[in-house]
């Protein structure tokens, strides 16, 4: 495994909803409750967890568009929170974000050159007919016609969309691509399209992903290493085919076992499902947030929280965790 | 080379459809095109006055004092035999002027504010909106009176006195579609790129707004003719000898019994310019509401 290249330590991001200031009503949601992480060199880690655990918030902390409540997040070593103007420049060039819907990230009312060669031009890269000419490699690069240069977003399918806001994201030669679903808005042929780009892109480039999913498919194709959040923290931690195969935490377990079975076949064996609701990260449980739901849960479990510990080369935050 | 041509036709039919869907709204709705067409009338009245004006609108002539609408004068004449309708077509020039600047330099105004308010939230957007608040809450005539009182009257003190009341609605709708804008991820793109707060106020968010900005504007140009109409009637706005609506209605309500032509007139050419703006932006918001599409 390579270097560190960007890491987190005791990351947490609480929301606060005092209800105005006529209410006594204070709400702490705990989006991001201490996460530790670190994410190596030209690897592709995985994130992945349901609905409203913190995922994007997580995305959001790494690349400074949100202040967190505690803790830091180091790009190379250094505090990514507390760098100089010029420093900040600096990392908001190397670190680029793809986001979920391609329709909403990209301005309607801007062609497609602009669009892509925004980044140029705020960084003072290129204009004119270098920014021309760069655009044009970018958007061959992505599998674009030039001829689309001046174009308008609505006038581009999804997935042609989705490959704007990619050639957008190269055009600073980052190092590190936060992706947050990029393919979850996407019909399933247009997926796969998408997904052997980014790989394609990795090999080229020696990008390092950070790749936000709920399809867990997608996630074994794409990922090394696989990080499992829940309610705010993450619950395990691995290999990606470690994971997939045992799964430590109960959770993840879980999760795996949710994901459709394409092969029709194999769809007899018995499913595990969970029951219950997953618990308001408003007021969460005490001891391990899973609890509640959790069918193996003990004593222990209601009253203490699990840290997240080593288990052979793998991280798990579970009292017992399977077998 | 096949494809590149393709590519530009296809993009040259996508710009023009978007004039096609306006006509084809606006020709479902009557009302807008009866408007438009009142409009170009209106601005042409306007721009071309001394051609088309039979009279000189300034002339007195005491013999001719309250000639009854005939061929001779198509509308009649006032208190100093200066031919009406004269005075209605030189009178449309004030009118326009009065309807665009002082709108223009309130949707500039609010603009501003409004994106300013929006995009940096918390206490720069509850100072503006306070003050936004504040404006409206004075009866608007009163506060452009008071200002009207204490400059004086005068063409240009009656442009601020119209502005200063208007930016207010301007600014409220502004900041209400920044806030919304400002959430969606091609603002986030660009913060993440390093794009700088003014950069993405300029090149994000207010074209953005555009659309919203077109439809006011058309509103807020019969709210402004109509505050000129009201100020000139009460005696603060234009002054005599010029030939505006307002004060052609003020002077003339005077001998309302004895020639009602010299109110009347005026007064229905500011009631029909306003309902034709209004026609016209009610016509434009729903040709640009995409809810409103079929």
């Amino acid at each position: 495994m390579g270097e560190i290249l960007i890491q987190s330590k005791n990351l947490k991001k609480y929301f606060v909803d005092t209800g105005g200031w006529l209410s006594k009503r204070k709400n702490t949601v705990k989006a991001v409750d201490n996460v530790d992480l670190e994410i190596y060199q030209h690897e592709t880690l995985a994130l992945v967890g349901e609905s409203g655990c913190g995922k994007s918030t997580l995305a959001r902390l790494l690349i400074n568009l949100l202040e967190p409540t505690d803790g830091e997040v180091c790009y190379k070593g250094e505090n990514i929170f507390s760098l100089s103007a010029e420093a900040t420049k600096q990392f908001k060039k190397q670190v680029q974000f793809i986001f979920q819907d391609p329709y909403a990230c990209l301005n309607p009312r801007m062609k497609v050159s602009d669009i892509i060669g925004e980044p140029l031009t705020t960084h003072k890269l290129a204009n004119g007919t270098s920014k021309e000419n760069r655009v044009e490699e970018l958007m061959n690069l992505v599998g674009l016609r030039k001829e689309f240069m001046n174009r308008y977003p609505h006038q581009f399918s999804g997935g042609q969309r989705q490959r704007i806001g990619i050639a957008r994201a190269l055009a600073l030669n980052p190092e590190l691509l936060i992706c947050d679903e990029p393919v979850s808005a996407l019909d399933v042929s247009i997926q796969s399209q998408i997904l052997n780009l980014l790989k394609d892109l990795q090999g080229q480039f020696g990008l390092t992903y950070f790749f936000i999913s709920h399809n867990l498919s997608v996630v074994r194709y794409m990922a090394d290493r696989v990080c499992v959040m829940f309610l705010g923290k993450v619950v395990e931690l691995g290999n990606c085919k470690e994971i997939f195969e045992q799964p430590l935490h109960p959770y993840t377990a879980f999760l795996m076992n949710a994901a459709p079975i394409p092969n029709p076949r194999l769809r007899n064996r018995e499913r595990l499902l969970l029951e219950g609701e997953v618990p308001s990260p408003i007021n969460p449980p005490p001891g391990c947030s899973f609890h509640a739901r959790c069918p193996y849960v003990q004593e222990i479990c209601r009253v203490e929280e699990p840290k997240l510990t080593d288990r052979g080369g793998r991280k798990c935050a579970c009292h017992f965790s399977l077998t | 080379m096949e494809s590149q041509q393709q590519a530009i036709e296809q993009s040259q039919y996508l710009e023009e459809s978007f004039f096609a869907e306006l006509i084809q709204s606006f020709k479902q709705n009557k009302s807008a095109l009866v408007g438009s067409i009142v409009l170009v009338l209106f601005i042409s009245a306007a721009v071309l006055a001394p051609f088309i004006a039979p009279y000189d609108p300034y002339n007195v002539d005491m013999s001719q004092q309250f000639q009854r609408p005939s061929a001779q004068y198509l509308l009649g004449t006032d208190m100093f035999g200066r031919d009406i309708l004269s005075r209605i077509i030189y009178g449309s020039r004030i009118s326009l002027v009065i309807g665009l600047i002082p709108t223009l330099i309130s949707m500039v105004i609010g603009t501003i504010l409004g994106l300013v308010a929006g995009y940096y939230g918390k206490k720069t957007d509850y100072i503006i909106m306070r003050l936004a608040d504040i404006v409206m809450a004075f009866p608007s005539l009163l506060l452009a009176m008071v200002v009207m009182y204490t400059l004086g009257a005068s063409l240009l003190n009656i442009f601020i006195a119209i502005s200063m009341v208007n930016w207010a609605g301007t600014a409220r709708v502004v900041r209400s579609q920044t806030l919304v804008l400002k959430e969606k991820e091609f603002v986030e793109a660009a913060k993440i790129m390093g794009v700088k707060n003014w950069v993405i106020l300029l090149r994000h968010l207010f074209p953005n707004c555009i659309p919203s900005l077109l439809v006011l504007f058309t509103l807020g140009i019969p709210d402004a003719i109509m505050s000129e109409a009201t100020l000139s009637f009460l005696g603060v706005g234009v002054q005599p000898p010029m030939a505006s609506w307002g004060l052609m209605v003020s002077t003339g309500k005077e001998f309302l019994f004895m020639a009602p032509w010299v109110a009347i007139v005026p007064g229905v050419a500011i009631l029909i310019v306003a309902l034709a703006f209004n026609f016209l932006g009610d016509g434009l918001r729903d040709a640009l509401d995409p809810y409103l599409k079929q």
